[in-house]
Order: structure tokens, then sequence, then C-alpha cells
């Protein structure tokens, strides 16, 4: 599946930091401290110089739970964030500098899936529009080749053509979805990030939904960077997993080593932490301590050492980086130095 | 079933909830019969929709207009709640029936002390002074694993974490020591690793105090490690019920069969998962016959009749014609 010989990954990132200024302007940033003014600057850490490849045809699964950046670092590889430091290639050329006309030929080959169906569609646009006004921005289509070829979309992602004068409130979260998947599909993208896409639907909508995603995948040769909090979805669809927190990835490996054997002390009580129905007792959480630190002041050290288990005088001090435990499976961890 | 009539805290028994709507009745919860013992944990699950909360509201009687309670029993300890008068209810509800709602972020009121709250809660249901009240909502608080509990007493909802909060709620609900807890996706807005920690506290204290619980989610993965017992509900009729590992491991109506299959990551990676075709059908004016029937692979002509709840193993309960 995954093309490692040739070198050369579809996508890759280099030391990408996302930070957003909570005080936005002079007014905010004045505070009174022990009777003195002062200027505050904080900044919430959503993404830290994170470095990943995504290879061609693969699909990488990004983990975490909420607030980790996972869906920050997906909306930066897009373009809709600018990095605050860092670099993203695309295809050997840099990308996140560009703007404009200039990043236009980027957006057509990397699209997006979003989380709520119900809200990434226009109300007020019928589903042919949605679908159409993307190939004709691109310049893929116009005119009358237009909907003949959304219809075409329609039929593919397993909706009825005769629904393309609808609009979206018509139809139900899976359908939506399903449209959404079509908008997505109409500019023949090579990359396709897909944030959270079945999280907001029923459990029986779920698996349509994901198999249509795969059938997608074969058929068009896409390459899915595929951000979720369900473990049980990755192990499924993903290639490759990498786990986030706190806006570090803290490890990454293929699907299968990282589910038989994951290093990272964080990995382990996210795996544990998850219902399976593989075990039907229950099992006592007493080990999990505290919550998730704040992203506006990130800790010292390793950003899971205060919740860590295996907690080392070094975790407090230095931050670890990302480094091979074996070949292709890699860990920020202390314990691995 | 007689042996187990001492322990038996609520008996449900062909409840009817319907909504009089302007486009039809909607039969949100459609006969429906279930029992619950002491210290019993019993999960409800289905997709939005299916009527679980309903039947959750309709325990604790609140429907509201143009819903309505039109048959069935519940009988709470003993006594028919359907046949209470409302002052009656109030007394019941918080009290011996106490109920967890999905988002700590809107059950609990911003402009409140998080102490004034469960204060509130004590002195309304349980007869002691404000000193008493004070000091036993810190007792609770500490036993939810809130640290430095005689601080935090006095601290606004805001500043708490979701999980946190739940926490509290949870403080709230076992207040008044009940004999039965609902709680509605008590854990949906939480993070793997807090709903893992809330879930582990929830069980330690229900088991503890021999609480009976009901747990509404739409989680099966969840309800097979948390529960005791499982009702399945699909378009406001209860299709399978029984112990959890027989549901689990051997389910037998088509949707039961059809929910576990679809869940990924047990069956070989990459490849196409078994689905359920089609969606849930729209609940206004349904046929008779067995709701999921459009969706179902096994169906015939002959399922357009009723389907009643069959015991076809001991304890395990199907309403599919296909099965008795």
């Amino acid at each position: 599946m995954r093309l490692t010989s040739d070198g050369n990954p579809l996508l890759q990132v280099e030391g990408v930091t996302k930070h957003f200024p909570i005080q936005k302007n002079i007014f905010e940033k004045i505070t009174v401290k022990r009777g003195r003014l002062r200027l505050l600057n904080q900044v919430v850490h959503a993404v830290n110089g994170v470095s990943l490849e995504i290879h061609r045809g693969e699909t990488l699964a990004l983990v975490g739970e909420s607030g980790c950046g996972k869906s920050t670092l997906a909306k930066t590889l897009l373009g809709l964030h600018r990095p605050t430091a860092g670099k993203i290639w695309y295809g050997g050329k840099e990308i996140s500098s560009l703007t404009g006309y200039r990043r236009r030929p980027f957006q057509k080959r990397i699209q997006m899936i979003f989380q709520d169906p119900f809200s990434s569609l226009n109300p007020h646009k019928k589903v042919i529009d949605i679908i159409g006004q993307p190939m004709k921005i691109h310049g893929l289509a116009k005119g009358r080749q237009i909907s003949p070829r959304v219809l075409e979309l329609l039929a593919k992602v397993g909706m009825d053509p005769a629904f393309a004068s609808r609009y979206p409130h018509q139809f139900s979260g899976g359908q939506r979805q399903r449209i959404g998947i079509a908008r997505a599909l109409a500019v023949e993208p090579e990359l396709v990030i897909a944030d959270e896409p079945i999280s907001a639907l029923d459990v029986s909508i779920q698996a349509q939904i994901l198999n249509l995603m795969m059938e997608m995948q074969e058929e068009f040769h896409l390459t899915y960077l595929f951000v979720s909090h369900d473990l049980s979805v990755v192990k499924h669809i993903g290639t490759r997993v990498a786990v986030m927190y706190l806006g570090f990835i803290v490890e990454t490996a293929e699907t299968e080593d990282i589910f038989a054997d994951p290093r990272h002390p964080y990995t382990q009580l996210l795996f544990s932490a998850i219902p399976s129905l593989d075990r039907l007792e229950f099992e006592e959480m007493a080990k999990i301590e505290g919550e998730v630190p704040t992203p506006i002041q990130l800790p010292p050290g390793c950003p899971f050492h205060p919740r860590c288990p295996r907690v080392m005088d070094v975790c407090r001090r230095e931050r670890p980086t990302l480094r091979p435990v074996f070949s292709d499976h890699l860990v920020s961890c202390h314990l691995f130095g | 079933m007689m042996g187990a009539a001492n322990n038996e805290i609520l008996r449900i028994s062909g409840l009817k909830t319907y909504f009089f709507t302007r486009r039809g009745v909607v039969k949100a919860v459609d006969d429906i019969s279930f029992s619950l013992r002491k210290g019993e944990i019993l999960g409800l699950v289905g997709e939005s929709g299916a009527g679980k909360s309903i039947t959750g509201f309709s325990i604790l009687r609140l429907i509201d207009e143009p819903g309505k309670i039109v048959a069935g029993e519940i009988i709470f300890e003993g006594q028919n709640l359907l046949a209470k008068s409302e002052k009656e209810m109030e007394r019941i509800r918080g009290n011996r029936i106490a109920m967890i709602f999905q988002d700590p972020q809107t059950s609990l009121d911003p402009v409140f002390t998080i102490g004034q709250q469960i204060v509130e809660a004590l002195l309304l249901h349980q007869n002691m002074s404000l000193k008493e009240a004070r000091h036993r909502a810190i007792d609770l608080l500490r036993s939810v694993g809130i640290p430095s509990p005689d601080d935090r007493i006095d601290d606004y909802p805001h500043q708490f974490s979701g999980g946190m909060r739940q926490r509290v709620v949870i403080a709230i609900a076992t207040s008044s020591n009940p004999a039965l807890i609902i709680a509605d996706e008590p854990s949906t807005a939480l993070d793997v690793t807090i709903q893992a920690q809330v879930l582990s506290l929830m069980r330690n204290l229900v088991k503890h105090r021999q609480t009976a619980m009901i747990l509404i989610t739409h989680d099966i993965a969840l309800v097979g490690q948390f529960c005791d017992t499982i009702c399945v509900m699909y378009a406001g009729r209860l299709v399978e019920k029984g112990p959890k590992t027989e549901i689990i491991r051997s389910p037998l109506h088509p949707y039961t069969q059809g929910l576990i299959r679809s869940i990924p990551g047990r069956q070989q990676r990459r490849k196409r998962l078994d689905q359920i075709p089609g969606m849930m059908p729209n609940l206004i004016d349904m046929p008779e016959g067995c709701p999921f029937l459009p969706r179902c692979e096994q169906g015939s002509e002959g399922c357009r009749v009723r389907a009643h709840l069959e015991e076809v193993s001991p304890n395990h309960w199907v309403a599919c014609l296909r099965r008795s």
C-alpha cells in the first residue's frame, strides 16, 4: 500500500506550529497587576512543532482527544490557518506561504470532508450548485457540462440523482455527509482531509459512510488524512496512525504495530480507556489521574508528564523528540531515549 | 420472576408515550416493558430518535405537550407513578429517582456556586440545617473525587472542567441516596480518558450503595462493559432485552446483529464493513408491523404484523417473528 521506496511523500510537514493569540488588541492586552499596568500576551499553543509525512495512497489517521490540536493541524494543512512557524511541502513544493491564485492549484488537490454535515453545506443552495460550483471555480467543467457530472457523482456516492435539485435541509445526516463527500470529490483531489467525518452520525449510518469512503479511495486513488477520536474506526481504516497530545505528536507507527504494541504511556492510556466489545468485564480506570492541561500554559518538559504513570526526573525538564524505536515506529518519550 | 420480586425496584409495563403533532401521531415510546432490580445497571441502547430519552423522561413524568403517556404502568417501589399527583411526583424526583443529563454545562446553573446548588438539593429533600448541609456537600464532593472540596465548594460551574462538572452533577444526583438513577448519555460530552474516569466513579457509587441505574446511550461497546442488562430500542419499540453477554455475544434480533457487526475494529482491516442498509423510518404514523422490516435482510411478508417480545431463552427476550 505504502510507497516508501520512492522516498517522495505527497505531503510533508516540518515543524509546523500554530499559536492563537488570546488578547487580540491593545485593549484586551492591558491588565492591572499589583497596581501596575501590564501588557498580557498569552497564546493558545494549538499545534507545537509537528513534523509528519503523508504518502500517496495511504490513510494516515490522526488521533487524540478534543483540544489536542488535530483539527487545527488539519486546517493548517488545508490552508485555512497560516502556520505560526514551520513549512508544508506538497509534492516537493512549499505551499504554506502561498496565497491567492498561487495557492489555488493546491486547493484543488487538497479537499476536506467536515465533521458536521448540518453546518458544512450552504442551506440556501441546491445540491447541484453545492457540488457543481467547485467544478466551475477550478475550471473542470462549465455551463452545460456541469449537470451530468454532478449527477454522475451523486450516483457514485449512493444518492438518487433526482435529489440534485433539493436543498440540504431535506436530507438526513448520512445523506448530507454523502453530499459533502461528493462536493470534496468534485474537483478530483489527490489528498482528502476528513475531520471526524462520521462522529456526528448515528451508529448504523457510520459503517455506510466508512464503506463509501473506502470505495472512493479505491476508485479515485485518494490519499486520506483521517482525523478521529474513535480508535475502532482508526484501526479499521488507517494504514498509519499518528497520536497527538496537547499539540504534539507523541507516537506514529503502522496501524498493526501501534495497536499490537503501543509504546507511549499516553497511547497506552488512550487505548485502554476506550470501551470495546472484545472484553465485557468492567475495568477500573483508577490509574488514569488528572486531566488534560490547558494549552495556554504548556507544562515544561514532556507535555504528558503531569499525568504520566511512569514519569521520571528528566521528563519534567527536557522536552522529548520523536525518535524511532524501530524502523517505522516513532515515539516521543524519554523512556526510549 | 417471583423470587426477584422483593428486590425489584422498577417495573414498566406496556408504556406508551405518544406525541400528538399537527402532522400526525409520533409513537415515540410504543409498548415498552422492562424491570430493574436493586443494584442492577440497565443499558438502554439505540440510535437518536429511538425513544430512549423519552422512556427516561416518562419514568419521571417529565413529558410536555404535545406529548402524553397514553397507556402503561410504571411501578416504582411498589407504587404506580402514573397514578401520582404532581405534588407527590415532586417529592420523588431528585429524591428517590435522580437524573444525570448529557451536558454538564447546561444542567448546572451558572449563577450559583456549586455549593449552593448541592445544598439546595439537600435542603429540599432532607431535614437538615444549613451548616449540616454544607458539611454533607463537602463530603459528597470528596466522594466524587474532587480535589480540595473545602475550597472548590464556593466555585462557580465555569471554574470546573467538563469532567469535574459531571462529577458535581453526580454528587447532586447521589446526595439524597436515591433508589434509582437515570443517566442520559452521561459521558458523551466528555473525552475518552475522562469518560473512563467518570464511568468508573459512577459504577463504584452505584454498586456500593445498591442503587439501580438506567444508562441511556447510543454506544453499544460502552453498554457491553458498563451494564448488567441491555435493552435495545428501535423506532420506539423494545426489540431485544437480556443479560449483556447474551445480547453482545449471541444477538438474535436482526437490528442488534447488524449493529454489533457494523462496529469497526473487529473485522478484517480495510475491508468493507458489514452495514445496515437504509435509515430509521420517520416515526409519524408508523405501520403496525416490524419497524425494522424495510432494512431487514431476513424479513418477509409475515413481518407486517406486530411482533411482541418473547422469551426465546432464559431471560433473553426478542421481538422478531422469525425467532419465535
